[in-house]
């Protein structure tokens, strides 16, 4: 496994009497890291520690050797991170090549040409180029969406943080969306949240699951769907016993928890893994 | 979509700028440069500016400049009112560009980038100045076009001239202020409508409100003054307001996170400043200048220069020499229907300022103070004209037929002594004086035309600079005269000048005067006033 890039050690973080995040502590490399959990879960607590947009009230950050939780650090830190927020909004009335320009001039990028430069690269990689010149306002949600990402990327951050950035695509773009998503892990730290089981499968290399304000899970994909080895399987009708279980499409029941004997075990998914370790936990009703 | 989702091209080396004190300066230059240009596309902007230009372009389009006769040293205080258009336009503009992460629900992008609330806001103040070059551009642009208008006068007073681009820059940062005060939308049209009412207040409110609002006003009623004889602290004015724009600037600024520290001592300095001018822009006016006007009143002749066109001395104070070229086509459009001995005679014109010493309209002139100013100057018989001249807005067009009405006066008695007497001239002298008066230029003729139409019964006064002195005209002198002017001007005038005499003597009745010039008398006696 290669050295974690980003390291966050006993985060605490309190909303009053609520905890939010409760001694988070994890590690990123490079590639893509899905942050699973339900709603509530403190994801985004998280995330907006880690994008300096909040402060822990306990607990410490090493973002690639930038320490974000003092004021010469966080600046620091403002420069190697691009944040793309749960509801990232847009200027209606710029264009998409306006709006990535002026994104530039706030990360800095103050020479016209290079800045200039810059815009045309990420509106290319996120497949904007032909567009760049129409207000954000005429572009469809997705478009939208990547006019946000690459709002993001502008200036080639080492460390993304995506919030649930495929919420509200249609299939079609959120398949898109995981290209780019993809790609951009190849040389880059990215923290995807989100709670689709899905997008995880197909992207991350990494996982964590945070439930209740701490982390259930740190791994990889594999050993999440591993988690429900021998504890999924199909019958004709619904096991009353089981955790969990629904009818595909296939016709038949498929089930988590503890099998009964001789029941016909199924291979595994993340999706299944997940479930069963948010078992018992009061959020698991709202996923399920 | 055709574009390939790939990352195709690999990122230039972007630094991000130095993490310096110079390199958040270069950003929050750049950022006001983006601002500016986003500011001067703005709606508010482009609408502020049309509006502000409209009159100025139909006065164009209409002629009306080339009856307007521009005292520039006027000229650049009127173009400070229609300014404040452009002002409510940036004022809103400032506002919605501050608010416009808040309206798009960007605040959380906007708190992690690497430029801070309060360097936005500094880019938002430095891009307020783009807005100012250009409402000095509008004023500068209104002030040369003004000067090229024939019969311009006076100089344009460059602390004037630059009061509205301040005062455009000052609502700009009033609009960013309330913007780190309150997200409401509402908040910028409110302010706006709150000071348009403080400039009405300080227009007709109490002496210590005039200079309180961004542009102070004077009593246009008195009319145009030379330069030496107004009093306007403008100077203390654009201290006033430019040390309440660096007070609501640092502490906008300080608004929108900066340091207190840093920000708090400078606005309250300027504070003090606000404090301490606006007490001084409000003070009395001096007494030097209070002797000045009471000399220019009334013994106006030893600072005046004269200059002789024909068989007329024009004397006037020296920003308006210039005008005795106006005054000369009425006196000449007077005297060329004049015999030979009335023509050729000297005469004599001053300029004069009339200041009431009350608001009540029932004022004669000083008539003693100017005869006697008169006899010192070797000019007696001066006929009175007044520092307004041409027709702006109508206002001023009654001052060319008073002018015209007391010149006429003077060439038909002999004397100036009739101009200031409140006598009703009756007989058929009543009618050569009114049309000589009205027929002598295109001008006099409109402004006579248009004092009948505000004419109460239809009577004439023919007041001195609008005072209470000067003669009337009954209605029906006034109405055969109407007649008259619209009849051939050279057939009139012939019959005048064959007649003189027997018009301009005072026994001549209005009946036998009309029938001279082959009128029908009017039926009855004269009414309305009593002859």
């Amino acid at each position: 496994m290669p050295s974690a890039t980003v390291a966050v050690t006993g985060l605490i973080r309190r909303y009053g009497r609520h905890i939010a995040l409760d001694q988070v502590s994890l590690g990123l490399t490079k590639g893509v890291t899905g942050l699973l959990g339900p709603n509530g879960a403190g994801k985004t607590t998280l995330l907006r520690i880690l994008a300096t947009a909040l402060s822990p009230d306990q607990g410490t950050i090493d973002m690639l050797g930038i320490d974000p939780l003092t004021a010469k650090g966080r600046l620091e830190a403002r420069r190697v991170l691009g944040y793309l927020p749960q509801h990232p909004g847009f200027h209606p009335g710029f264009t998409a090549f306006e709006f990535i320009d002026y994104v530039g001039i706030l990360r800095r990028i103050t020479n016209r040409a290079q800045r200039h430069d810059e815009t045309r690269r990420v509106l290319d990689a996120v497949g904007l180029s032909d567009v760049r010149g129409k207000k954000i306002k005429t572009l469809s949600g997705g478009m939208r969406q990547r006019v946000a990402l690459a709002a993001a990327i502008v200036g080639d951050p080492q460390f993304l943080i995506l919030d649930e950035p495929t919420v509200g695509l249609d299939p079609n773009q959120r398949l898109r969306f995981r290209e780019l998503i993809a790609e951009l892990g190849e040389d880059h730290v990215v923290l995807l949240s989100t709670h689709q089981t899905e997008d995880v499968g197909a992207l991350c290399q990494h996982v964590v699951v945070l439930a209740g304000g701490t982390v259930r899970f740190d791994g990889t994909p594999a050993d999440l769907s591993a988690y429900a080895a021998g504890r999924v399987w199909h019958s004709a009708q619904k096991d009353p016993n089981a955790v969990a279980g629904w009818r595909t499409g296939q016709g038949t029941v498929h089930n988590i928890g503890s099998p009964p004997p001789g029941a016909t075990l199924l291979e595994p998914t993340l999706e299944d893994g997940y479930l069963l370790l948010l078992d018992g936990d009061p959020a698991l009703k709202e996923v399920a | 979509m055709t574009t390939a989702l790939t990352m195709t091209v690999s990122p230039p080396p972007i630094t991000g700028g130095p993490a310096t004190r110079r390199g958040a300066t270069v950003t929050v230059l750049t950022l006001a440069r983006a601002e500016s240009w986003r500011l001067l596309r703005h709606p508010a902007i482009l609408v502020g500016l049309l509006l502000t230009a409209a009159p100025w372009v139909y006065e164009w389009l209409s002629g009306g400049l080339a009856t307007r006769y521009p005292v520039l040293h006027d000229e650049d205080r009127f173009v400070q009112l229609p300014m404040l258009l452009l002002a409510a336009g940036t004022l809103l503009a400032a506002n919605l560009a501050v608010l416009r992460v808040q309206r798009d629900k960007m605040v959380a992008f906007y708190s992690v980038q690497l430029t801070t609330t309060a360097q936005r806001t500094v880019a938002h103040l430095l891009s307020l100045l783009s807005l100012a070059i250009l409402a000095g551009a509008v004023v500068a642009l209104r002030l040369v076009w003004l000067a090229a208008a024939p019969g311009a006068i006076g100089r344009v007073s460059v602390l004037e001239a630059v009061t509205p681009p301040l005062v455009v820059l000052l609502a700009g940062v009033v609009g960013l202020f309330l913007a780190r005060l309150t997200t409401a939308l509402v908040a910028a049209p409110l302010t706006i409508v709150a000071l348009a009412m403080l400039v009405l207040f300080s227009a007709v409110g109490p002496q210590w409100s005039r200079w309180v609002g961004p542009i102070a006003f004077e009593d246009e009623t008195v009319g145009s003054l030379p330069p030496h004889l107004m009093y306007r602290p403008v100077v203390w004015h654009l201290v006033y307001l430019a040390a309440l724009l660096a007070a609501l600037a640092l502490v906008t600024v300080g608004l929108s996170g900066a340091r207190w520290s840093l920000t708090a001592p400078a606005a309250v300095v300027a504070a003090v400043v606000v404090a301490v001018t606006g007490a001084l822009q409000n003070s009395p006016v001096p007494d030097h200048i209070v002797d000045a006007r009471s000399q220019a009143a009334t013994r106006p002749a030893d600072e005046q220069v004269c200059r002789d066109v024909d068989s007329v001395r024009f004397c006037a104070f020296p920003p308006y020499e210039q005008r005795s070229e106006q005054w000369a086509a009425v006196t000449r459009g007077i005297l060329r229907w004049a015999p030979e001995q009335v023509a050729d005679a000297s005469y004599v014109v001053r300029q004069r300022i009339f200041l009431k010493s009350s608001a009540e309209l029932t004022d004669p002139v000083p008539v003693e103070d100017w005869r006697a100013d008169d006899a010192a100057a070797g000019t007696p018989e001066s006929v009175p004209v007044s520092t307004v001249w041409g027709d702006r807005e109508g206002y001023s067009e009654i001052q060319m037929i008073q002018f015209s009405g007391a010149f006429a006066n003077r060439a038909v008695t002999g004397s100036a002594a009739a101009i200031y007497d409140n006598a009703v001239i009756c007989g058929a002298r009543g009618l050569l004086i009114l049309w000589l008066g009205a027929q002598a230029t295109q001008e006099t003729e409109n402004a006579y035309r248009q004092s009948l139409e505000h004419s109460y019964g239809g009577s004439v006064v023919m007041a001195v600079l609008t005072s209470a002195s000067g003669p009337s005209f009954p209605r029906e002198t006034a109405d055969l005269v109407r007649d008259l002017l619209d009849r051939p001007v050279g057939e009139v005038g012939a019959q005048m000048r064959q007649n003189w005499q027997k018009l301009a003597d005072p026994a001549t009745g209005l009946a036998e005067g009309a029938q001279l010039l082959g009128m029908r008398a009017p039926a009855g006696r004269a009414s309305g006033l009593r002859c």
